[in-house]
């Protein structure tokens, strides 16, 4: 089942609403704190797939994960794949 | 050290070491926007001439300053990288170029103040104006955010003037047309 438009501008009003309710100091935080957090995530989920790992190996895959990550954000977005969203 | 103050680190050292800066990418688009995750700190500096080296000295030795210069293929500038000991998050330096947005941008730049400390950003209207043009995929996220957290309160007379100079005005217009109204 897919979101109705209103439940998705919805919940973009409720995050803008938060947004403007944080510090100066929370919103420069929050951009490595989230990584922080999702590296964290990440790390348990190879350990888990691949129990055998060592933590450096872990890390190293995660690394490369991340870069792949960086480098599909860096891509160019069409304008059509915009108007289509 | 905690993985937030690093930005701040490089900031007081840059600071010390009398070099003119813009924090610049997604710590200025959380600042106007939602924040979201980042896995780099830029900063556009400006050397007027000095090697870059000259901000080692005010590094701690857990960051390190990678003298070679890097070349962005998606905005063609030139940089260097401060990598960390133990974290993933890195700091990118960007030599302020000749572009007259990128200037112009610098020469706006406005002094907030956060963490017991005085913090250079580019205006919302600029991180607007930036974002358009390069349009990755984080971008288009990131306008949506800074757009509908500022409201009313953007110089649209200005974000025109740069659009209609980069050719970005109708993706800029798409994008606004998909963000609903929201209550100032």
């Amino acid at each position: 089942m897919q979101p109705t438009q209103e439940l998705i501008d919805d919940i973009f009003r409720e995050r803008v609403q938060r947004a403007r309710r944080m510090t100066a100091e929370q919103k420069l935080a929050a951009g490595p704190q989230l990584l922080e957090s999702a590296c964290e995530i990440a790390l348990a989920g190879i350990h888990s797939q691949f129990p055998s790992l060592s933590d450096a190996d872990a890390w190293q895959m995660l690394r490369k994960r991340l870069e792949w990550r960086r480098r599909l954000d860096q891509a160019p977005q069409s304008q059509e794949s915009i108007r289509a969203d | 050290m905690q993985i937030e103050d690093i930005t701040m680190i490089v900031i007081d050292a840059l600071n010390a070491a009398q070099i003119p800066y813009v924090l610049v990418g997604s710590f200025s688009s959380n600042y106007y926007g939602i924040p979201r995750s980042t896995q780099d700190a830029d900063l556009v500096i400006e050397l007027a001439g000095r090697p870059v080296t000259d901000l080692k000295p005010h590094l701690p030795d857990s960051l390190h300053l990678d003298p070679q210069l890097e070349f962005e293929t998606i905005t063609f500038t030139k940089r260097n990288v401060i990598t960390i000991d133990d974290t993933v998050f890195k700091v990118e330096l960007f030599r302020l170029s000749d572009d007259a947005h990128d200037q112009e941008r610098f020469r706006r730049r406005v002094q907030i103040r956060a963490f017991g400390r005085d913090i250079q950003l580019p205006t919302a209207e600029d991180v607007i104006v930036t974002k358009l043009r390069w349009l990755r995929r984080k971008d288009v996220d990131d306008l949506e955010s800074v757009i509908g957290v500022q409201g009313n309160q953007l110089d649209w007379d200005y974000i025109h003037y740069w659009c209609d100079q980069h050719g970005t005005r109708q993706m800029l217009d798409d994008i606004r047309s998909r963000i609903p109204p929201i209550e100032s």
